[in-house]
């Protein structure tokens, strides 16, 4: 008889509650006070133990390694960052560089890292025509050449990363992907960037002379870079999701308990306007999120996808905003947990591609295949 | 590397086109020419020439002001060590020593009491100020809140039309801070169980003071906590309201207590999004005494000695969200200008294009607001109201355009636009939320609204 999905899908999420409650949650209890280097690495060693990170040893139960539809990785990712967007986008990172691999045929040891995003965004309607096959005229070439050549590019991601994996575009058609050592890689750091406490923000750039440990090749590049642009959307989506969702509970936490105007404060019409606003954005975004993910991610689906990103995460940060607002002052204050919510949500959505860039993309894709 | 100039952006014909409005008006007749014109200049030198020359040259004088000594101090204070709870960083009390000599401590009033120059006297109070707050907010939130905060606590003493404590307690504060010694007033009227029920009255008249004075030998003891007080940590004076013992809300009396009052305590200071380099604290009074000279405007005045300063203070917090977008929308334009994308500006892009203008009718818009609202010699509820919570919330929308134009680069505090968004969220929530600000328009047009409800529901 075959498993029913549904409860083997409420048994995998019954799973990671598990492990969100007993090592993520009491290691990110102090919002204020993000977690150390160390014990983010040692968290993130747990959680591939644990087997939500994808790897070898996960007999496909990992992050992005379910065939088909990856409805089961949204749901996870969503329920790790409800806990702690940046575990859960750690976690994203190290998966998508481990599915990435995979479809190289590669294997590369160590805590690797995908960097799908370019120099600066996604190099616009060029991108569309890429990835859809269109001809691409000398403008269109110098865009990717400039996104996705040399030049350093920026990435948010765990400190203790080993390698990277990254898309290449040198002219012609395609995209190469590189595996690049961190030892062959100048790597700054920027502190102290808007959100994501518990990661750092790098730019990267291969050190002069030094070559990446593989450099791939694949017929199908362009389309294999539009699979993982999709996956790495979605999973930024999901992981927007559920810092929303957190920012949510904890408003409606407050305003169960907060008394001003002669009354418990989620009686008062403002106040139950911000909340329903938070509650309208989050129910959006799932319902769209999980309906995007009950089909595989393929090359075709990315600009659904994308436009969802464009729209999803104004969205989230609307409600998250809406969530803070509702804590008046105490919102404000770093021990409360909100502003960074609000923080991580506007971290999440200037990244690989900010919305008027991912909407760009969208209507140069339809415009590309008439 | 300097690019060579360029002749237009992508998608613009050239200034010295026959089709550009600058060449094309040069064939209108010079009587037409007064009608239209083309105006290249920058929004802030043409807003500034359109102003009386005393207002203009306040605001060049406080922008040159925030320019040499917050923008260069505003990262590093940002990322300050969080300082023990009563203590100032040695760099914050140096800026505070030229505000004080500069007169940013004691421009409510005027010379000789204060420092305000006697010319801008013929204005309305609100302008000076609103031009000062969004220059300085423009350079750095955390700062301006740093040079600002106290003139909330100052407006009570001012508002209170005691001449005898402007000259016993004003004119010497105005007066240390005039000689490099800063006298910083706070103004503390939030409690843990109070935020918004001590900023409207319907909140008002349900809620059981927290803070209470009880009558003593030649005064009064003050005893409760107060949150979130800004720069109520390096105050040498505060306002503290509090309703006297067995009495509601509308007993609230302000109080000037001196730092260093036995049972005056700075209990905490708070670590928050933004706006770092000013410090909300909480206040611990302990049966503070307060003598009977102390209390400010008389016994059961406070209450309107508060609703008088938020009304006043909110116009200023209108200015703030301004000066943030502001600033979001200078550095966004700095960074389309120079940041390169496949050989080509960012500004040549389209899309560059439509945000920056968007982001540019936004912030004008707001600023239009907030100065009608300056405009009027007398605070008014509504307006006052209407532009903080207007002009607050676009600013915000602005710094998130700006976020989304600098795209990925948007995150790193050194590119400044983060930062004016997460100090822009304060100015949502300070002088009453935003929704709170909504229903004080309500409140001052409850009369007219009575009186059509008054004419009866309709067939």
């Amino acid at each position: 008889m075959e498993p029913d999905p549904s409860s083997e899908l409420s048994a995998i999420l019954t799973e990671v509650d598990r492990f969100v409650v007993g090592a993520i949650e009491p290691a990110v209890a102090r919002p204020e006070s993000p977690i150390g280097r160390e014990a983010f690495a040692a968290l993130l060693a747990e959680a591939r133990a644990f087997g939500v990170v994808a790897g070898a040893d996960t007999g496909g139960a990992g992050l992005w390694e379910e065939p088909g539809a990856p409805t089961r990785s949204v749901r996870v990712l969503t329920r790790v960052a409800r806990a702690n967007a940046g575990v859960a986008l750690a976690v994203h990172l190290e998966s998508l560089a481990q599915w990435l691999t995979r479809r190289l045929r590669l294997r590369v040891a160590g805590v690797g890292i995908a960097a799908v995003q370019g120099r600066f965004g996604l190099g616009r309607g060029a991108l569309a025509r890429l990835v859809t096959g269109a001809a691409l005229d000398e403008a269109d070439t110098r865009m990717l050449v400039d996104t996705y050549g040399d030049r350093p590019r920026l990435l948010t991601a765990p400190h203790h990363f080993e390698w990277l994996v990254v898309p290449r575009f040198d002219g012609g058609s395609s995209v190469r992907f590189l595996v690049l050592d961190r030892a062959s890689l100048v790597v700054d750091e920027h502190p102290h960037a808007h959100g994501l406490d518990e990661l750092a923000t790098f730019s990267f750039a291969l050190r002069s002379g030094a070559e990446p440990v593989h450099a791939i090749d694949v017929a199908s590049g362009a389309s294999l870079f539009a699979e993982a642009l999709g996956l790495a959307s979605v999973g930024l989506l999901a992981v927007a999701l559920g810092a929303a969702e957190h920012a949510h509970e904890l408003a409606r936490g407050y305003a169960r308990t907060r008394r001003q105007g002669g009354k418990i404060i989620d009686r008062h019409a403002a106040v139950q306007q911000l909340l329903a606003s938070s509650r309208a954005a989050i129910e959006t975004v799932r319902a769209q999120l999980e309906s995007a993910s009950r089909t595989a991610i393929s090359d075709a689906a990315l600009p659904r996808i994308l436009a969802l990103r464009a729209e999803g995460h104004p969205l989230l940060c609307r409600g998250a905003n809406d969530a803070l607002q509702v804590f008046g002052g105490l919102g404000y204050m770093r021990d409360t947990g909100v502003e960074k919510l609000v923080r991580d949500l506007v971290h999440l959505r200037t990244t690989c591609g900010s919305p008027p860039e991912l909407a760009l993309v969208v209507a140069e894709w339809e415009r590309a295949n008439g | 590397m300097v690019s060579p100039p360029r002749d237009a952006l992508d998608g613009h014909v050239p200034p010295a086109s026959p089709l550009s409005p600058r060449t094309a008006y040069e064939r209108l007749s010079p009587v037409t020419r007064r009608l239209v014109s083309h105006a290249p200049e920058d929004e802030w030198e043409h807003d500034t020439r359109g102003l009386p020359a005393p207002l203009a040259r306040h605001r060049r004088h406080v922008r040159a002001f925030a320019e040499r000594h917050l923008v260069p101090r505003a990262l590093a204070a940002d990322l300050a060590p969080h300082p023990a709870p009563g203590e100032t960083s040695p760099e914050n009390l140096a800026l505070l020593r030229e505000a004080g000599r500069f007169g940013l401590l004691s421009d409510l009033l005027p010379k000789p009491l204060g420092s305000m120059p006697p010319q801008l006297l013929r204005f309305p109070l609100f302008l000076p100020q609103v031009l000062r707050t969004e220059e300085l907010a423009r350079a750095d939130g955390g700062l301006m809140l740093l040079l600002s905060a106290s003139n909330l606590g100052v407006a009570p003493l001012v508002l209170s039309g005691d001449l005898g404590v402007i000259r016993r307690v004003l004119w010497p504060a105005f007066r240390e801070s005039a000689r490099g010694e800063p006298h910083v007033f706070a103004f503390a009227i939030t409690e843990p169980s109070a935020g918004s029920d001590v900023e409207e009255g319907h909140g008002a008249s349900l809620h059981r003071p927290g803070t209470v004075a009880r009558r003593s030998a030649g005064g009064w003891s003050l005893r409760g906590r107060k949150c979130y007080i800004s720069g109520g940590d390096i105050a040498k004076s505060v306002l503290v309201f509090a309703a006297l013992e067995g009495e509601g809300m509308e007993s609230w009396t302000a109080f000037l207590v001196r730092r260093g009052a036995p049972g005056f305590r700075v209990a905490r200071t708070e670590l928050k999004m933004g706006m770092r380099a000013s410090g909300a604290a909480e206040l611990e009074l302990d049966d503070v005494h307060v003598a009977d000279a102390d209390v400010v405007g008389g016994l059961r005045a406070g209450w309107a000695l508060n609703r008088a300063t938020l009304n006043m203070s909110r116009i200023p917090v209108a200015a703030m969200g301004v000066g943030l977008a502001r600033a979001a929308l200078e550095e966004a334009t700095a960074f389309a200008c120079t940041y390169e994308l496949a050989g080509r500006p960012l500004v040549d892009y389209q899309d560059v294009q439509l945000a920056l203008a968007q982001m540019m009718a936004e912030t004008t818009a707001a600023r239009s607001m907030t100065w009608r609202a300056a405009s009027r010699p007398q605070a008014r509820q509504d307006e006052a109201a209407a532009a903080k919570f207007h002009a607050t919330d676009v600013a915000r929308r602005v710094c998130e355009m700006a976020m989304d134009l600098l795209g990925n680069h948007a995150v790193l505090h050194a590119e400044r636009v983060e930062k004016a968004l997460r100090d822009v969220r304060l100015t949502q929530i300070f002088e009453g939320t935003n929704q709170i600000n909504h229903l004080a328009v309500i409140e001052e047009q409850q009369e007219r609204l009575l009186a059509a409800v008054a004419r009866g529901p309709r067939e």
